[in-house]
């Protein structure tokens, strides 16, 4: 089992969902397996692409900022009620595409969108490839989940055990409209399985 | 691989400005603008909510038939939307004389539709509907410019002097500032079989991009008429705008790859 690792980078991000009828978007601190794979699939088709993430972990990087805008009522000229998402700023993450056939051609550098609120600003990544992980034996720990993967593709990862898990939902797209939600390990899950998927590298 | 087209979007500013931001207890501005990564920026929902307006206000003024107080029903797929679920009265005043379509944009049509497909119309072809992108990335502009203080306050009608606890400081940019960011514009998405002038080919219930099959509008016009101009007739920005603030100037410039 091969992974590439890829720096990722970005000005804005604002990755997660606003509760129906919310008027606050929170995001994650994390790059879940549906993000990371949908915005490479957007870019490179949909092929047997798997990738996972995660932030780094520095004062540096990531801030958490807010944003408030508000829909305009036609009629008056006014705002209607104001709407605030949280983003990150000077964001630094770390991605592990699945090495194969598709993804071993991969450019050293290329950018993806990813997240919310794409169309307003957010979301432009830039990854840059740092180097190929050969998940051998000394390199598997256990440890904390730093990222979110569903559970049909644990084994992809090479996670090999499950000891204490955090279960949530990802969005799995079935088609550009449609989707369902599958069950999930989350950040928090003891594991055991590669040291790129666990915080501090499983120390 | 997706092929895109940028500009850069310049915006000057002729009087003060300001766009409000979000109360940080660490600055202690009371009304601060918006920052983002410790920069002024005007953000992107507020550049596009303006973009979105000016490409409405066009097409009312194009295709309205002010004669007859009504749209024209072979121009019906160019009418804008009010893109949110509920309409307030003044809203349903604008549909109700036709100003405006009564539907939201979406996609797909679902049960509540009825028999009836929606269209899709141009401001929501190219900004996005509820359930379907737009083929416009729209950025955040950023500038190196410092926030001023200004405080604004109101007059005891009574007394003529200046009500108590009435003060209230808020921050302002001055005018001559300058933001730049950087437009997309989705040209072709391979992947997803999307080419921007033509019509999108949608499996599920819609009557789609009915507006680009009347073939009054091709690639270029679209760029030139419903993006390059509408931007560049954006005279104002931001909050205040009662007050002396908010007027700009915006240039639009293509950035051109170098090729080889």
């Amino acid at each position: 089992m091969e992974f590439i690792k890829y720096r990722l980078t970005s000005d804005m991000l604002c990755m997660g969902e606003r509760i129906k009828k919310g008027t606050f978007r929170p995001t994650i601190r994390t790059i879940p397996y549906t993000q990371i794979t949908g915005a490479l699939k957007a870019v490179f088709g949909d092929n047997d692409i798997h990738a996972v993430g995660h932030l780094v972990e520095d004062k540096k990087h990531n801030k958490v900022d807010y944003l408030t805008y508000s829909p305009r009522d036609r009629g008056i000229e006014t705002s209607k009620l104001p709407l605030t998402i949280e983003f990150l700023t000077g964001v630094l993450g770390s991605i592990y595409i699945v090495k194969n056939e598709v993804t071993k051609d991969f450019a050293e550098e290329f950018e993806i969108r990813m997240g919310a609120m794409k169309s307003r600003g957010f979301g432009l990544c830039t990854l840059k490839k740092l180097t190929e992980l050969n998940d051998s034996r000394p390199e598997r720990d256990r440890g904390v989940l730093n990222t979110r993967i569903p559970e049909e593709h644990l084994e992809t990862f090479g996670v090999s055990g499950v000891i204490k898990p955090v279960y949530g939902f990802l969005f799995k797209p079935l088609s550009d409209t449609s989707g369902v939600y599958v069950r999930s390990l989350f950040e928090g899950s003891e594991i055991a399985g590669p040291k790129f998927l666990l915080e501090h590298g499983g120390k | 691989m997706i092929e895109e087209e940028k500009y850069e979007i310049v915006v000057k500013t002729k009087e003060p400005f300001r766009v409000g931001g979000t109360k940080d207890p660490l600055s202690g501005a009371e009304n601060p603008v918006t920052v983002v990564g410790g920069r002024v920026v005007i953000p992107g929902p507020s550049l596009k909510g303006a973009l979105r307006a000016e490409v409405e206000r066009y097409l009312v003024e194009m295709y309205y038939d002010k004669a007859n107080e009504g749209w024209p029903a072979e121009k019906r797929p160019l009418q804008p939307c009010i893109p949110a679920p509920s309409l307030s009265p003044d809203e349903k005043e604008l549909v109700k004389k036709q100003r405006y379509r009564g539907d939201a944009c979406h996609y797909p049509c679902k049960q509540k539709c009825g028999n009836e497909d929606h269209m899709i119309c141009p401001a929501c072809y190219l900004l996005g509907a509820q359930g379907l992108n737009g083929f416009l990335r729209v950025p955040f502009l950023y500038s190196e410019v410092s926030a001023g203080e200004l405080y604004s306050t109101r007059i005891d009608r009574a007394k003529g002097v200046v009500a108590e606890s009435a003060n209230r400081r808020f921050q302002v940019v001055p005018d001559s500032s300058v933001f730049k960011g950087v437009l997309t514009i989705v040209k072709n998405d391979f992947v997803r079989g999307l080419e921007f002038g033509k019509p999108r080919v949608l499996r599920e219930r819609t009557a789609g991009d009915r507006w680009l099959e009347l073939g009054e509008w091709n690639t270029k016009q679209i760029i030139d008429k419903l993006v390059l101009e509408r931007l560049k007739n954006i005279k104002l920005l931001g909050g205040f705008k009662s007050k002396g603030f908010g007027g700009v100037e915006i240039t639009v410039t293509r950035i051109t790859v170098p090729q080889g």
